[in-house]
């Protein structure tokens, strides 16, 4: 077996733990000792203090690029997924890498596996996914976020579980939890690997517990309530003489369950207790490692799993586990704990050697690759343009003239412009360019539509006509298309500000998540117009329909119709369109502007395909969260 | 153009823009980091906590970072709206409070009389003769039981409670505050602890 490079990426997001330890710590230090090298990846390079560090081990931040990240959402807690997913793939690229393990749940390897599939990078990388759960299965648990970082994180996660060459449940309700997600044409996406979890031995010390931990955050979603209600029963009846009760982990005042909420609860408790406000993990373990402790530990997933050995006492309890009274279990635990000094609720454990050696055994046969689908037959980029020729030709200028030896052609749709605009629209006729003239002006849709009609080629790129294409952006474009892995591909964006006609040093960048599923009700997080698409598959669905041009935001009505009618969408990672902002155009422009409008339109547009539960718990979480 | 105002000290730069449409809007931001930061809101005895991560695009030119720094608390939120005594502030990750507008001592109106009774630390904020007593009680040999204490004016029935009440002026967790409503009146009052019998305060 030759030494192989893996990456071991951890989540970013959703944790309430300010300092948090790399949850795949203990597979590097079995890969390390297999021979293997590793990288792991997290969002602070701060190596855990009990993990031993090895040679073989180098520790990368997740960076991004210099330029600010952006999405559509104007609230930064809603994408945060999608930001961590593009860092991750942003700085994975630095690596060459055999074989990449990340967790499913948060999506962090959507952006990766997205670049995989557009032909941009990790072409030699298998992707193992560890399924903990899922965002859809937090959001019906009743997760408390007041953001859509639940439906982002869902969206990515569909990504995921197509486009993963293996996807590893930790029990058998995470691989159901998988199944639900895979309306994007997996059949079973779950690998099996049996024994991975298991129970630890349960510790049998008969020392007395002089203090009972409440070890996650305090929150509804991760058990406080269950907790406070079986230790207001055991109080009840007297069995709290002398122990204290501690709340361990992190506290958020702006949450439902606070410090003002404990303290106006606590006046009916009569035993002794505190509240700490603890971020860092590693302290909190360390805490709970005393002689005389208990901890009662409640994990909503597995995403806890191989962040900490342990504690040695301690009640574990899954809070998405069928249970019919959870709080009386924990009271009757917590009983025999006090009382007879039995703990019957051991932590699982994870055999971190038996991943190791499945990703040995992945990485003997050579990786798979797609076949190519559309024929690289050239392309035809459709514009319309208005009134704006001394934009057009810095568009026209970085359009190549061939792609890997396939023709480019370039069709304009003059929409009605003054006979000036159009004068100058002449002087830029060349061979490959063709020009449609309308005399009079049609909306953007049916102009559009006209362009695609008249094209030459299956492969088609739109742009409008004020943006204009990076260096191989056409061509990158056409090759994600025609690996056939996607109907329709768009870009992220680089974003420059508008001083003048030739565009400036760019801004920021924008990303999508593409086929953004349920999150893509609330915001576009599908795609911009600058796009590329198999024409026929398009037409098949509909293409631009004839309402969609007067409406707000037409490019996400249409990219939610073309998911509703099952084309799938991807995304070039690295931006392939420079986008030019002009708030000053923009501040009278409705179709900009009106968001509210263009979501009742693009909800008739998702014609029932999203998640109705998510949706709702997503829309009731923003309303009644505000702040 | 975002407007800013500066606090070298924490490296910290923000501005409260004022209310519009039903909300209290500003922005706020560490120049070292572009992770969105937490505004506490001062209003009175209550206290808001805020996360400025909504996207504003001047502030997005004005600093060059990812421009979701903005906040937007609803006024509903607010039980006094916008008054003299509301105090904004910045928190930096370490958890310094960097003031964006308002008294620069908002807790001024709870300084009270403080004292130490053996191993018991008792506040009692001002203005108690106006039907309502509160402030905070902590014994320093136990903090993890929580002080109980019995209410008397001498005439009516005593009032008997637990100090569990929040107050982020409390020394340990902040779980030592009480709150009770007591007879308007020139009658003296005194504070005892219930479990040791021992009286804490009088006050007249």
């Amino acid at each position: 077996m030759r030494p192989l490079r893996i990456g071991l990426l951890d989540d970013c997001v959703a944790s309430a733990w300010d300092r948090d330890l790399h949850r795949f710590a203990q597979l590097a230090a079995a890969l390390a000792e297999a021979g293997h090298e590793v990288v792991l990846f997290q969002a602070r390079a701060k190596l855990p203090e009990y993990f031993c560090p090895s040679p073989a081990i180098e520790l990368c931040e997740l960076q991004g690029p210099a330029l600010p990240v952006l999405a559509s959402s104007t609230r930064r807690a809603d994408i945060d997924p999608l930001i961590a997913s593009y860092r991750a793939q942003s700085t994975a690229r630095r690596f060459r890498l055999d074989c990449l393990v990340a967790p499913l749940r948060g999506g962090v390897s959507a952006g990766l596996l997205m670049a995989r599939a557009c032909g941009e990078a990790f072409g030699d990388t298998r992707v193992v996914l560890l399924a903990d759960g899922t965002s859809l299965k937090q959001a019906e648990l009743g997760a408390d976020r007041g953001d859509l970082s639940l439906a982002v994180a869902d969206g990515l996660e569909r990504i995921c579980v197509r486009l993963a060459d293996h996807v590893i449940a930790l029990r058998f309700d995470d691989a159901q939890a998988v199944g639900a997600l895979t309306d994007s044409g997996r059949a079973d996406p779950v690998t099996s690997l049996p024994g991975l979890v298991a129970l630890a031995a349960p510790n049998a010390s008969s020392e007395p517990i002089s203090e009972i931990v409440y070890l996650a955050p305090f929150r509804r979603a991760d058990g406080a309530l269950t907790f406070i209600q079986a230790i207001e029963d055991l109080a009840r009846q007297g069995l709290l003489k002398s122990q204290t009760i501690t709340f361990l982990g992190p506290i958020d005042d702006s949450g439902g369950l606070n410090r003002n909420w404990a303290g106006l609860r606590a006046l009916r408790w009569n035993f002794r207790f505190q509240l700490r406000d603890e971020r860092c993990r590693k302290t909190a373990f360390d805490y709970v490692n005393r002689p005389g402790r208990l901890a009662v530990l409640f994990e909503t997933d597995g995403s806890g799993l191989g962040r900490s050995p342990s504690p040695p006492r301690c009640l574990s309890y899954r809070l998405d586990a069928p249970s019919f009274d959870l709080a009386d279990d924990l009271k009757k635990d917590l009983e025999r704990a006090i009382v007879h000094g039995r703990l019957e609720r051991p932590r699982e454990a994870v055999d971190w050697t038996l991943l190791a050696r499945f990703l040995e055994q992945i990485n003997e046969a050579p990786p798979s690759r797609p076949a190519t689908a559309v024929a690289r037959e050239g392309a035809s980029i459709c514009i319309v343009h208005r009134n704006r020729s001394h934009l057009l030709s810095h568009l026209i200028e970085s359009i190549p003239s061939e792609i890997d030896g396939q023709p480019v052609e370039i069709v304009i749709v003059d929409n009605a412009s003054t006979p000036e605009h159009r004068a100058k629209l002449g002087a830029l006729a060349a061979n490959r360019i063709r020009q449609i003239l309308l005399d009079a002006p049609l909306d953007q849709s049916r102009a559009l539509m006209t362009g695609i009609g008249a094209a030459r080629h299956r492969t088609i790129l739109l742009c409008d006509d004020d943006n204009l294409f990076v260096q191989d952006g056409v061509a990158r474009l056409c090759r994600a298309l025609q690996r056939g892995a996607f109907d329709i591909v768009v870009s992220s964006l680089l974003v420059f500000d508008h001083a003048g006609d030739a565009p400036s040093a760019p801004a920021a960048l924008t990303t999508f998540i593409g086929q953004a599923h349920t999150a893509g009700l609330f915001f576009n997080f599908f795609g911009d117009t600058a796009m590329c698409l198999d024409r026929d598959k398009f037409i098949a669905a509909g293409g631009f329909a004839a309402e969609a041009g007067a409406c707000p935001c037409f490019d996400w009505m249409t990219l939610a119709r073309m998911q509703a009618a099952g084309l799938t969408i991807g995304v070039l990672q690295e931006p392939a369109v420079l986008y030019r902002r002009d708030e000053r155009a923009n501040a009278d422009n409705p179709q900009k502007l009106e968001q509210a409008g263009a979501r009742a339109l693009v909800f008739k547009a998702y014609r029932g395909r999203y998640v109705p539960a998510l949706a709702t718990r997503v829309a009731q979480n923003s309303v009644i969260d505000l702040f | 153009m975002a407007r800013a105002r500066l606090s070298h000290e924490d490296r910290v730069c923000g501005w409260v823009d004022g209310s519009t449409r039903g909300f209290l809007r500003g922005w706020c931001l560490s120049p070292d980091s572009d992770i969105p930061m937490r505004v506490k809101l001062v209003d009175g005895a209550d206290i808001h906590i805020a996360t400025a991560d909504l996207f504003r695009l001047d502030v997005q030119r004005a600093y060059g970072m990812s421009g979701y720094h903005g906040f937007a608390v609803p006024l509903s939120k607010l039980r006094n709206g916008i008054d003299r005594r509301l105090a904004i502030f910045a928190v930096t990750t370490a958890g310094a409070e960097v003031r964006l507008a308002g008294p620069r001592t908002p807790r001024a109106w709870r300084r009270g009389r403080m004292r130490e009774v053996g191993s018991i630390i008792l506040k009692i904020d001002p203005g108690w003769r106006r039907g309502c007593i509160s402030g905070w009680a902590l014994d320093r040999s136990e903090p993890t039981r929580r002080v109980e204490l019995t209410i008397s004016n001498g005439f009516s029935r005593d009032l008997e409670l637990r100090a569990t009440r929040f107050r982020d002026d409390a020394t340990g967790d902040g779980l030592h505050g009480f709150l009770a409503q007591i007879e308007s009146g020139p009658r003296p009052l005194t504070l005892i602890d219930s479990r040791r019998g021992v009286i804490l305060a009088k006050l007249t």
